[in-house]
């Protein structure tokens, strides 16, 4: 059979198999439903000014009530004013929450528990103003005068550059576009060592690989799996550009469409990148206890860069530290995309990185393909990448490592400690360096745990 | 011409677990392939098959060494027994002739004959892990005909299995070879290897010790004949040139015959000394021809 087709069978057996499992259709679903009421809250939520509901209590609180309107309109806020009889009746609605302040005889603010919410401000702003409008008067002033005494025309601000991309609303779009991007990178390049595994710990690999060279089975599995997420992208991008279009609104953000577009194209290329670590990885070990500890460092590096870029996000898309890692083929699928829509990256610039990553990407993959190639028949005992490329390669009988005494206290202790750092770093607030240091310490202490660990016998 | 093994060396580090190995499987021909546990014989069908590669020697078929066209039309059985577990097994069999080059379509028929013929017709959308063991090991038989192959490596195809499903299997590998197909099956069952199988290698540290029909080797060590003679005197083979007495009791007796001795005359003279009621020529079975020839 020539190699094309026996690549695109291996590919066209995971898409029908794993089509049919339960766990992808409830994580195609649940992306989709995500995605679309994520849109169409961007849409509506965000287009709309804020409410501020006002009771006026007495006549000369509804004296004030056009120059509370125009204060509100002023800040940017709405007003809805709400005329009531009495304080006892502005302060019952202040409890049931159904105003968020109250203004007495033009004189007194009630507000529940927060005395400096907008709402007041804008309550309080007004009032002042009408005083200092009647001071002014009565110091002789005409109208007119006493206007233009209270509202000097501010200096004219200058941009040398509109800034369309570093908004709110941008900002929100692409942390949510890399977090999708993140969790379908890991869920399918966890799913590339898993099905390796899965061949390895389950012997079929050794029937495969009469009919199938190392490298096919492994193309073909790594396509047929990165089809499926790309379908998935797809079709969750899709939906969300849709749905943000058909809610009304103010729509979503302009830079909605080149998101989702950066998305696709970085996932192409993480997945590229990622994946055959990943089946590299998942080649090494004979059974599905012992490939959770053996990916956890190429886990840790996606986490990693997902942190990063929402370090980068957050703080200063153009800084020094973006410009390089989006030049660090590991990071650069989640920093790129949060430099193209919030920073200054130029199609140049992106065209840069892409062909870096490609050509990292490309000796990965040659790497990762001899260690799946050399790994793949050995059964038994996690493979070590040492004896790997030494004497003896090929070598297709495993043998483990001899059993050590392992002090259990040493074991409760690190854990402890490891929960420690990745609670404490919570707490602290991600993005934050702290908070970044402590849960990477937290995480190392766990890999480290989980290597110390003695290995049981093989049953076989 | 069939399969030829030429000069096969294979070492793991300092263990040496193939020594140059040769031997050949004819077409039609069932040849058992015999050896203690850890003698190599794993090691030489996966480098027959090409999971292994060889440090010295060649495999070759039909005259040309293999390659991975040839290696498309192996049937192979692995000693680890394997399928994916969650998979269909129609799925799978398609999936593995389709792998070997059928097409869709005719994958499809022949994987539901197979199962027809092993008596899982209706277990067709069964996942493998659903299965029995004894069901699951003709999965694995089906896995390695659904393609119809031109030669077939079996490592230990009749580990596990039960006197029926031992016959069924028997029957499609005398099928096979029937067809013109070598079959090279390695076994620990030695009377069973001795009914099915018309060659044997028997292989010993990885070096080949015996090799050949199955007869022929029973017949190369020295002649013995089984003489029941009643009322015989005990001295009645004393004046027989050229035969030794191996053993004697009763009215029977075993002789070892030397270059000159006459089977004919030795019944004459038995006939002479008493009523026979047994005489035979005395053949190794293959498992006291193996413990012969394999170190303790």
């Amino acid at each position: 059979m020539s190699g094309r087709r026996a690549v695109w069978e291996v590919a066209r057996r995971e898409v029908v198999e794993r089509s049919r499992s339960r766990v992808l259709r409830v994580s195609v679903a649940l992306l989709l439903i995500l995605s679309i009421g994520g849109a169409i809250a961007a849409a509506r939520l965000t287009g709309r000014p804020p409410t501020d509901d006002i009771a006026l209590v007495g006549t000369r609180s509804a004296a004030l009530g056009p120059a509370i309107q125009l204060q509100a309109k002023q800040e940017g806020r709405r007003a809805r004013l709400h005329p009531m009889a009495s304080a006892t009746a502005a302060t019952r609605s202040l409890r049931d929450g159904k105003v968020d302040v109250a203004l007495v005889d033009g004189s007194r603010i009630l507000v529940k528990t927060s005395r400096s919410q907008p709402a007041v401000r804008v309550v309080q702003a007004a009032a002042t103003g009408e005083q200092a409008l009647a001071r002014l008067r009565s110091a002789g002033l005409t109208a007119w005068q006493a206007l233009a005494v209270l509202s000097p025309r501010p200096l004219s601000v200058a941009a040398l550059e509109t800034n369309t991309r570093n908004t709110d609303r941008n900002r929100g779009l692409i942390l949510i576009g890399l977090l999708g991007l993140f969790m379908v990178l890991i869920f399918y390049g966890q799913a590339v060592a898993q099905g390796v595994t899965e061949e390895k710990s389950s012997r079929v690999v050794e029937l495969l690989l009469t009919a199938v060279t190392p490298r096919r089975l492994l193309t073909g599995k790594v396509l047929g799996i990165g089809l499926l997420g790309l379908t998935q992208l797809l079709l969750a991008g899709g939906a969300a550009l849709i749905a943000g279009r058909l809610a009304g609104g103010v729509g979503l953000p302009a830079a909605a469409p080149t998101t989702v577009a950066l998305v696709l194209l970085w996932f192409v290329l993480g997945y590229a990148f990622y994946s055959v670590a990943f089946a590299a990885v998942g080649a090494l070990v004979s059974r599905q206890e012992d490939l959770s500890t053996a990916i956890v460092p190429i886990t840790l590096v996606m986490t990693g860069s997902f942190y990063l870029a929402m370090i980068i996000a957050n703080g200063n898309p153009d800084g020094t530290l973006a410009q390089i890692s989006a030049f660090v083929p590991p990071f650069a699928p989640m920093i790129v995309p949060a430099r193209m829509v919030l920073g200054h990256m130029t199609v140049l610039e992106l065209a840069l990185a892409v062909a870096v990553d490609l050509i990292a990407t490309a000796g990965l993959i040659v790497l990762a393909a001899r260690i799946y190639e050399r790994a793949i028949l050995r059964i038994g005992a996690p493979v070590k990448l040492r004896r790997l490329f030494g004497a003896g390669s090929g070598d297709s009988r495993g043998g483990g490592p001899a059993l050590e005494r392992y002090p259990h206290a040493v074991d409760i202790a690190g854990r402890v400690v490891a929960i420690a750092c990745l609670l404490g770093g919570a707490a602290i607030g991600f993005g934050k360096p702290l908070s970044i240091a402590l849960i990477v310490a937290g995480l190392l202490l766990v890999v480290a745990l989980e290597r110390r660990k003695p290995r049981q016998p093989h049953p076989r | 011409m069939g399969l030829q093994v030429d000069g096969l060396r294979r070492s793991f580090g300092d263990l040496v677990a193939v020594d140059d190995l040769s031997f050949s499987v004819a077409a039609g021909r069932l040849v058992g392939f015999v050896g203690r546990n850890g003698a190599g014989k794993t090691t030489t069908m996966r480098i027959v098959c090409g999971l292994l590669s060889a440090d010295r020697g060649v495999v070759s078929w039909q005259g040309r060494p293999v390659d991975s066209r040839v290696r498309e039309r192996i049937g192979y059985m692995p000693e680890e027994r394997g399928l994916y577990p969650k998979m269909r097994i129609a799925d799978q069999l398609e999936y593995f002739a389709v792998l070997h080059g059928a097409r869709h379509e005719r994958a499809r028929a022949v994987a539901r004959s197979w199962l027809a013929r092993l008596g899982l017709g209706d277990r067709g959308q069964a996942r493998m892990e659903a299965l029995s063991h004894g069901n699951q090991q003709r999965v694995q038989l089906a896995a390695a005909l659904v393609h119809g192959p031109d030669l077939l490596i079996l490592d230990e195809p009749f580990a596990g299995l039960d006197p029926i499903a031992t016959d069924v299997m028997a029957g499609v590998l005398r099928e096979e070879a029937g067809r013109g197909v070598p079959v090279l099956l390695s076994s620990h069952q030695l009377e069973l290897v001795e009914q099915l199988c018309d060659s044997v290698a028997i292989i010993d540290h990885g070096r080949l010790v015996a090799f050949g029909p199955i007869d022929q080797l029973r017949s190369a060590g020295p002649r013995q004949i089984r003489v029941d003679v009643r009322g015989a005197p005990k001295d009645w083979t004393d004046a027989l040139p050229g035969v030794e007495v191996v053993s004697r009791s009763d009215s029977r007796t075993v002789l070892e015959l030397g270059a000159e001795a006459d089977p004919q005359r030795i019944l004459d003279a038995a006939r002479r000394a008493g009523s026979v009621t047994h005489f035979a020529e005395l053949q190794p079975s293959l498992a006291e021809l193996f413990r012969e020839v394999v170190s303790p």
